[in-house]
């Protein structure tokens, strides 16, 4: 499966054209050299190329992997939903390459513009799944989300379509012509804005890792029983790095145990499940750490490659030897200098939540470290910490 | 190594019958229950428990081992009572604990649901007393332990077995053994299963554990218990074989002492040989090469040995570098010409009309 703009760009047969992106001078480096392209074509190339690669990318996210174990009602349906759909947006592709050439990045590096592409796609991604199918779809979604076959058969997930596919396969054939409707109606939006998602104060994140956290120090059991897979993973010592479809079971959890916590808030609470179900789709697609693992404060190629930056702010609890308990991210203000100034990056801007929480983690034990035994300057209140990705 | 032995135990064969060797269709690939099994537990899909769980008690078509369903069913799940570092903490236990309790509450009539309960509780109590000896526990380790036996053992007394739930029984004889509840008791609560089903190997299997000296019985309870199991089967083939799969099981506590213990070897290597015709990808030409090293019967032996030539399933030789050890001796003690006199038959008698090896 090509995630990667460089493997994209290889099976693609455009490997001499990122390695003279990988190689050319970088526009700090050598500004009017860039500004004043030699290569009038260039452009057209990398333009027609990028259209290429968004086809491409589109027909391997629709493409169910021979590892997954759904009937073949489901594969029919599905096959039958996607055919071609990739093969139809390359006028919008084509458009798309435009508008990433027309930003101040494109129009100083244009062969960059592959790099645009994938931003670009990983954008359309998530708003494919943030946005509603339609109430009918709604309800199916709803259930299906709440089964745990769900989550077993996204065990073996490896592209977007696999995690429909698991809905599909979870939902009662009877309702399968309901359910396909729905996908039907976010096909059709595609091309369109990043809608709004209200999702009041719900926070997975947040209440998972403190949820694992309380239990793990032998409190009361606050909250429903997890999948055995995630409870193993969550409460190893040390905890394991959770995978793709640990995500899930997570995710699952949470919105079993928030619904009856709060059952007058179900619809923020649903509204959040989507936007984390995107969100671990991103993770999975871009293959960067959640936040359920907190091993690496390092800025993570591949979002510094979707030229993601900006700041992030985490908010931070503290024992009372001012040592870190957890971490929640309170805001996020990123884009990527490859798109359009104006377009949002709807949870490619949580890309950066794993390691700005590693961070700050490591910020605030170090900090505890080095305060002297009894000191009376380390606080144990919660505070807000701000972290600042920039690309070089 | 109680725990070992018991997921040995359970891998080995869960009410696995030797009843006949046709195999028939089945919706679950063989290769696939015990994978499946495991990931259904693992998932938390009730729903997929119970037909899996069906589809095993049903299906006709055998493993490659020559063992029911039933077998890598109870194997898939074991592997997650038997977790070990680091998955396995207070944490993950008390969670499977809560996991099983919640599906009970919504499936309050569901004998899988409460198999499973019950079986949780024994993991649980069992996580507490780990496997060491009783001097390494700790008091609040110990009465940890008794108290969720006890819930374990609650609540399989809370409702009475269906005596065809091959499964609830093995674990009711596990717990049971656990609370200390004598060897008659256990056979008595596996008796309810064993009189209509004598092919379940997994319950013999356990009832042969409770009766080794470890656990306050002896070889020759050991020996009258097998030789009961195996004049039960329906052929004398079958009854060769149920011999001989217990006795590979009893050798895993036996060991060096396999060479002194009450067999008819002659019997063993009759069953053994039942077993690995029928089924010749099998683990048992691997219990077959180890017993006849044990049993010093070289022809036996190399017989084997060459048939499983540089892959051996180590599982089957022991438990970690053990195995490894185990398995290479037997190969070197095969090299070195005629240091051993080829071993003689126990005087056990075959049972009239048994097949002649």
């Amino acid at each position: 499966m090509t995630t990667t703009i460089a493997s994209a760009c290889r099976a693609a047969g455009l490997a001499g054209l990122l390695l003279a992106a990988l190689t050319a001078p970088r526009a700090a480096d050598a500004p009017q050299a860039i500004a004043q392209p030699t290569q009038p074509d260039l452009r057209a190339d990398v333009a027609a190329h990028g259209a290429d690669l968004l086809v491409k990318w589109t027909q391997d996210a629709f493409r169910i992997s021979d590892e997954m174990t759904v009937d073949a009602d489901v594969h029919r349906r599905l096959d039958a939903l996607t055919a071609g759909f990739a093969e139809r947006q390359r006028p919008a592709f084509e458009r798309w390459m435009r508008e990433l050439a027309d930003t101040p990045e494109g129009r100083r590096d244009p062969i960059r513009a592959a790099y645009n592409a994938g931003t670009r796609y990983f954008v359309a991604l998530a708003n494919w799944r943030l946005r509603s199918g339609g109430a009918a779809h709604e309800a199916l979604l709803r259930q299906a989300a709440a089964k745990p076959a769900d989550c077993r058969l996204v065990d073996d997930a490896t592209t977007p379509i696999d995690e429909v596919a698991a809905l599909l396969q979870a939902t009662p054939p009877a309702q399968r012509d309901a359910f396909m409707e729905g996908e039907r109606q976010l096909l059709a939006q595609w091309d369109g804005a990043t809608p709004v998602v209200d999702v009041g104060d719900e926070d997975p994140a947040r209440d998972v890792a403190r949820w694992v956290q309380d239990i793990r120090r032998g409190g009361p059991p606050a909250t429903l029983p997890m999948a055995t897979r995630l409870a193993g993973l969550v409460f190893a010592d040390p905890p394991q790095q959770a995978a793709h479809a640990a995500r899930c079971s997570a995710r699952q959890w949470w919105l079993a145990n928030r619904l009856k916590q709060a059952p007058a808030a179900s619809e923020a609470i649903w509204q959040a499940w989507r936007l984390a179900f995107a969100s671990d789709l991103m993770l999975m697609r871009a293959r960067t750490a959640s936040v359920m693992d907190l091993s690496s404060t390092e800025y993570p190629n591949n979002v510094r490659q979707m030229g993601i930056e900006g700041n992030v702010m985490v908010r931070v609890e503290r024992d009372v030897r001012g040592r870190f308990v957890s971490g929640a991210v309170t805001k996020r203000q990123l884009a990527s200098r490859f798109l359009p100034a104006d377009m949002p990056i709807p949870m490619l801007d949580r890309l950066l939540d794993g390691p700005s929480l590693a961070r700050a983690r490591k910020l605030v034990n170090e900090q505890a470290a080095a305060a002297a035994p009894g000191a009376s300057d380390v606080s144990s209140s919660p505070s807000l910490v701000q972290f600042s990705w920039r690309i070089e | 190594m109680i725990r070992r032995l018991v997921a040995l135990s359970l891998a080995a064969g869960l009410c696995g019958s030797p009843a006949g060797h046709a195999a028939q269709a089945s919706a679950v690939p063989a290769q696939d229950m015990k994978e499946r099994a495991m990931e259904a537990l693992e998932w938390g899909d009730f729903d997929e428990l119970v037909a899996l769980h069906q589809e095993a008690v049903h299906a006709t078509v055998r493993d490659k081992d020559g063992l029911r369903q039933i077998s890598p069913f109870g194997a898939g799940l074991a592997t997650l009572w038997n977790i070990g570092e680091p998955e396995a903490t207070d944490a993950y236990f008390a969670n499977l604990d809560a996991l099983t309790a919640s599906w009970l509450e919504a499936h309050p009539r569901s004998p899988l649901a409460r198999a499973l309960r019950m079986r949780a509780l024994y993991a649980r109590a069992w996580w507490y007393r780990g496997d060491g000896y009783a001097n390494t526990v700790s008091p609040q380790q110990f009465a940890l332990f008794e108290r969720y036996i006890q819930a374990a053992l609650a609540q399989a007394q809370g409702e009475p077995i269906r005596s065809d739930d091959e499964l609830s029984h093995v674990w009711l004889v596990m717990i049971a053994r656990s609370a200390k509840l004598d060897w008659r008791t256990q056979r008595a609560l596996a008796e309810d299963t064993l009189a209509t089903h004598p092919e379940a190997l997994g319950l013999w299997e356990e009832l042969l554990y409770s009766a080794e000296p470890k656990w306050g019985g002896d070889w020759d309870l050991v020996k009258h218990m097998v030789l009961d199991a195996a004049a039960r089967q329906n052929t004398p083939e079958q009854g060769d074989e149920m011999y001989a799969r217990l006795w590979v099981d009893a050798s895993f506590e036996l060991e060096g002492e396999f060479l002194r213990a009450p067999v008819d070897w002659i019997r063993v290597k009759r069953g053994l040989r039942s077993i690995v015709t029928h089924f010749p990808h099998s683990s048992s030409v691997n219990d077959f090469a180890k017993l006849a090293c044990l049993r010093q019967d070289r022809a036996a032996a190399q017989d084997m040995m060459d048939r499983l030539g540089d892959e051996p399933d180590l599982a089957q030789w022991g438990g970690g570098n053990h195995a490894r050890s185990a398995f290479d001796q037997c190969r070197q003690w095969l090299r070195e010409p005629g240091t051993m006199p080829p071993a003689g038959s126990e005087p056990e008698p075959a049972r009239k009309g048994a097949a002649q090896s």
